[in-house]
């Protein structure tokens, strides 16, 4: 179930608008969609920007595998879905489960659209270190292999008689040692084992790095963002005005 | 008695893994799965158990279709053991490892240490009984994985590459235990790219390719020549060019196959002389 959330983190090489933008106009434009999920809670603001969310994922031909990574959501989302009903209210807690629908597809769309190397150059133009850039690319690189080891170690585990699919929560929660295990257990070895390639590769002896590609901003990446811009700073001004069709003031009335 | 219907499968998102394989395993044989890199023996296997359900055809295992039964009921007939131990080793101990896989099937309280003990000493483990799995050698983590399923006794043993790390003296061993537990009327499918090890020890050879089944014999069928292991993508062992060369010339290549190596030495001395 979670193995498919982490595959919407792994990105796949398309030649399409969305994927060619620069990689500074799509991580701003996450920064922006992550403020906006942050600054409404309320649920029709937040479904309007899930949806201004779906044509970028059409251009970026991505919508698909939106789709079958927001799968591994459904837990997740049905636990803060029942819980806040129980402890606030209805219209609070969708308006929850939206923010965090909108969180994770915003990540999603651009861990799915950016490469990343290229989310390095980005960072490094941006003068972050190059020791955290690094962290960061290799993480991003792993999750997909995690969640394939995730698989590999479900496998092995049934073939070995483990029931997974059966039994109440405790069971369930059992269940889930043998595989939690020696996950972390291969995690850590290939820490280690990546720490002493890269000692290997000599990272780290040289102060000054050479990049084989460059990033470049070019005009329509300044148009992408300038329109986001505009799009969400006029949002939040007529929204607070207020200004906007009755339609985004509705309430759930439980 | 396992059946392949005319069974293909292609990953969600990945190659068409196999193609039309269609076989029928005989209870009590040994049978080796061989080919190249990517060719499919992997996910052949994997259906064997019901980790993969075919995209067309049908795996019968028993008279069962695997698409009717779970992975665990599955896993009472067929054991399988994966390629890379450590994606199932997790114990504090080795014989905790053996002991997980025990009470999976059911097994009680009081029979669990003398199969755990029996296991053990089939698989030259017997010493590393309370070690940790994760602190152990590449070569005795693999035997702990065979041995966590062996333990089970299913009538099925499935292994992906058990020779892989194994040092002579171990190979040796593996392959007289796995003769005992064909004895035993135990059937015992064995992914290897170990010619040696699968021409001394294999009833029958599926050579894979592609996703399908180049070649389906004996092991002299797919061994006997050059050209034969040219087409199969494998590459013949000193030992195996020994035989072809000496079988050739006495017009007794089908015989000196399957010899074993030290009897196959004594004979050559013998004919120098
Ligand atoms: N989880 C997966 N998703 C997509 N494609 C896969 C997956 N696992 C295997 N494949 C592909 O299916 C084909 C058959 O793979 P398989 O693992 O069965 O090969 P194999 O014969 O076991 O190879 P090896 O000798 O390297 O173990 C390969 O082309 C491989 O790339
Ligand atoms: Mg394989």
């Amino acid at each position: 179930m979670s193995i498919n959330l982490l595959k919407g983190f792994e990105f796949r090489k398309k030649e399409t608008p969305v994927h060619s933008l620069d990689p500074r106009t799509k991580l701003a434009v996450t920064i922006m969609y992550t403020i906006m999920s942050l600054a409404f809670s309320r649920p029709m603001p937040l479904v309007f920007f899930m949806l201004t969310l779906l044509p970028y994922m059409i251009v970026g031909k991505i919508t698909r595998r939106w789709l079958a990574s927001m799968k591994g959501l459904w837990l997740i989302l049905s636990f803060i879905l029942v819980l806040n009903t129980l402890l606030t209210s209805l219209d609070f807690a969708i308006s929850m489960s939206l923010r965090v629908l909108l969180l994770v597809s915003a990540f999603t769309v651009f861990f799915m659209t950016v490469h990343p190397d290229d989310l390095a150059l980005a960072l490094l133009a941006m003068k972050v270190p190059f020791s955290f850039t690094f962290t960061l690319t290799l993480a991003t690189r792993f999750m997909p292999t995690l969640a394939r080891e995730a698989q590999s170690i479900m496998d092995a585990q049934r073939s070995r008689g483990l029931e997974l699919e059966s039994g109440g929560i405790i069971k369930r929660v059992k269940n889930m040692v043998p595989i939690i295990i020696p996950l972390i257990i291969q995690s850590i070895k290939r820490a280690f084992s990546v720490a002493e390639a890269l000692e290997s590769k000599a990272f780290g002896a040289s102060k000054h790095r050479t990049n084989y590609f460059e990033i470049s901003m070019r005009k329509r990446d300044w148009f992408v963002l300038l329109f986001t811009l505009l799009f969400v700073i006029s949002f939040i001004v007529l929204y607070h005005l207020p200004l906007l069709p009755p339609v985004f003031y509705f309430r759930i009335p439980y | 008695m396992i059946e392949f219907r005319s069974v293909s499968y292609k990953y969600p998102d990945g190659p068409l893994a196999l193609e039309n394989v269609s076989m029928i395993i005989e209870q009590g044989c040994i049978l080796a799965l061989v080919g190249k890199n990517g060719a499919g023996k992997t996910t052949l296997v994997k259906c064997l158990n019901g980790l993969i359900k075919p995209t067309s055809g049908q795996v019968i295992v028993n008279g069962k279709n695997t698409r009717d039964a779970s992975v665990a009921e599955l896993s009472k007939t067929v054991g399988l053991v994966f390629q890379n131990p450590d994606n199932q080793l997790f114990s504090p101990t080795v014989r905790d490892e053996l002991a997980f896989s025990l009470k999976n099937r059911g097994t009680r309280e009081e029979d669990l240490e003398p199969l755990i003990d029996e296991t053990l000493k089939e698989f030259n483990l017997v010493h590393l009984k309370n070690r940790s799995p994760f602190l152990l050698s590449g070569g005795e983590r693999k035997r702990v994985a065979m041995a966590s399923l062996a333990c089970m006794k299913q009538p099925v043993l499935v292994m992906d590459e058990p020779t892989q790390g194994q040092d002579g003296t171990q190979k040796r061993n593996l392959e007289n235990m796995f003769r005992r537990l064909q004895e035993n009327g135990r059937t015992l499918i064995i992914v290897s790219h170990d010619v040696d090890f699968v021409a001394r020890l294999a009833n029958r050879v599926i050579v894979m390719e592609k996703g399908h089944v180049l070649v389906d014999g004996s092991v002299e069928d797919a061994f006997q020549s050059r050209q034969h292991l040219d087409v199969e993508h494998l590459v013949p062992t000193q030992e195996l060019e020994l035989k072809w060369f000496h079988g050739m010339k006495h017009g007794n290549v089908q015989g000196l196959i399957r010899m074993p190596r030290t009897e196959f030495f004594k004979e050559i001395r013998q004919r120098i002389r």
